[in-house]
């Protein structure tokens, strides 16, 4: 990042005028790079972690990352399930953001992740305990997901098209979003509106057995709307509202509801066919110009009409060190209610006429609460190499030199029931929550 | 879920009340703090990516701010 660079001329008005004079058409004020970000990034909605202004220097981005869940403990695992261990997934990303005009840039993602492990099948009575039985075979599974971003810039705000395509071995997801940012009140205030919709087909492995279905799909549509507002010259905040509505194949597949009676046999998760959720996300970032520390504050509120309410608080903290390093560290507090039609276990005095038509036994419908620590480092290294961008190099946004920003964090995460907002028994709390840590390491260019 | 509904009604109409005071006027040269990297909503954004892909994967709830991304999810 060419932090010091930009906050010199930053400091020096007219800023606007200079920038005008370089470029044939009016652009954005570049001093609105890194402020204000859009976020618009739903499942096929515009516009991901990006500035509202015009890149313009190419940039790429390599991040790995390896993702591990803890074993199941003892206590929690049925003696008759064949393995304790989770999943584990290492995922490989790359960003590239291109300017191709003065008024448009495009961004590419891709990512490929290669998936195995275990998952929770179901949930039975096992001496006077709840225990999750785990899927028998190891799930072996590769992800690869391509999106891609097209943004149109003007004086007041920008124009955001995209496109994405995720696909693995049983599954396959296309989106699309529309967005839109306008700058209001001396660019004080920011607005974001975005549409989106994406449509995906399941092929389950092993369908047509184990209670599974051979194919389906669902469709989503998302709406978006975000408000920031500059609040003093260190600080600033941003809020925004988030609508989904999905429709069609909502079930998962790979996993059943057990009864309490072990001789009666599990009948397959059923959900309802759609589903209605709303979130406000409410964010807050606080510079602290004589530590040179930033305060990052979240807080988002959670909702949807298969009655599960959460709440989410995440504080974090930037510390920059001799102007070349960050130490960040965050905390993460989570807390959900469950599913109105939520059950590990079916109770086994029920009909078999009566069972109910919407069950399900999966963890992530179940009451619970988490917390996660993350610890990040960086390294800001400004003009490592320099070279004389000319030709094409120029044309794709090539400066003279480039510029790299080193990263490495590390993310522990503890689910339980006790954590919850409402504290759930050691007897209710579902055997299959899931703890997990990741290691990552990101390597950004500037060039 | 109507409460819901109530509770976005009501912070949309405060924002929009919030903004049309327009007590703040930050001018471009003095956003030097603002612009800083580690004053943006998302600083990084393939870990922004990333993480709201493992909660999404692992929550009920939907990421707010940034996408979870395709992909099923289910195990």
């Amino acid at each position: 990042m060419d932090r010091r660079d930009e906050t010199d001329e930053r400091l020096a008005p007219p800023v606007e005028d200079d920038l005008t004079a370089a470029f044939p058409l009016p652009r954005p004020n570049k001093t609105l790079t890194a402020l204000a970000t859009s976020a618009l990034a739903l499942p096929g909605i515009a516009g991901s972690a990006r500035a509202d202004a015009p890149i313009e220097r190419s940039s790429a981005s390599f991040a790995s990352s390896y993702y591990r869940e803890d074993d199941v403990e003892g206590k929690r695992l049925s003696t008759t399930s064949s393995t304790d261990e989770r999943y584990e997934v290492f995922a490989q990303q790359l960003r590239f953001d291109i300017p191709t005009s003065e008024r448009t840039d495009i961004g590419i993602d891709i990512l490929y992740e290669e998936m195995s492990g275990a998952s929770p099948w179901f949930v039975r009575n096992e001496g006077g305990r709840r225990v999750v039985f785990m899927s028998g075979a190891t799930i072996e599974d590769q992800r690869t997901d391509v999106k891609l971003d097209l943004d149109y810039y003007m004086e007041t705000g920008k124009d955001t098209l995209s496109i994405g395509y995720s696909t693995e071995r049983d599954y396959e997801s296309v989106s699309f979003g529309l967005a839109t940012e306008r700058n209001f009140n001396d660019k004080n205030t920011t607005v974001n509106v975005a549409l989106g919709a994406n449509f995906d087909e399941i092929e389950p492995t092993g369908g047509g057995t184990n209670l599974r279905v051979v194919s389906d799909h669902k469709w989503a549509v998302t709406a978006f709307a975000g408000f920031s507002q500059v609040l003093s010259r260190a600080a600033i905040a941003q809020v925004t509202l988030n609508y989904k509505h999905s429709d069609g194949f909502l079930d998962d597949p790979y996993k059943q509801v057990a009864f309490s009676d072990t001789s009666r046999g599990n009948v397959s998760d059923a959900r309802p066919h759609d589903k209605e959720q709303v979130s406000v996300l409410a964010r807050y970032r606080h510079h602290f110009e004589d530590i040179e520390g930033s305060l990052h504050l979240d807080y988002q509120f959670y909702a949807d009409s298969w009655s599960v309410v959460s709440h989410t608080a995440e504080v974090g903290w930037y510390q920059t060190l001799w102007d070349m390093f960050t130490i960040a560290p965050s905390f993460r507090y989570y807390s959900q209610s469950q599913a109105d039609f939520y059950e590990p276990v079916l109770n086994a005095t029920l009909l078999a006429g009566r069972t109910p038509t919407l069950r399900t036994s999966d963890y992530r419908l179940s009451p619970y609460g988490a917390f996660s620590g993350r610890i990040k480092f960086e390294l800001d290294l400004e003009d490592v190499l320099e070279y004389e961008a000319t030709g094409w190099r120029e044309r794709v946004g090539f400066s003279d030199g480039v510029d790299l920003l080193l990263s490495v964090a590390y993310e522990r995460y503890f689910s339980d029931g006790h954590l919850g907002l409402t504290s759930v028994g050691e007897f209710d709390q579902n055997p299959g929550l899931v703890s997990f840590q990741v290691v990552s390491i990101t390597l950004n260019g500037r060039f | 879920m109507m409460r819901s509904i109530r509770l976005l009604v009501a912070a949309a109409i405060t924002l929009a009340a919030l903004a049309s005071t327009g007590c703040v006027a930050v001018k471009p040269w003095e956003r030097d703090l603002l612009a800083r990297r580690d004053m943006g909503f998302e600083p990084d954004g393939l870990e922004a990516a990333r993480e709201a892909h493992i909660y999404w994967s692992k929550e009920a709830s939907m990421p707010g701010g940034s996408g979870g991304g395709g992909g099923c999810g289910c195990n």
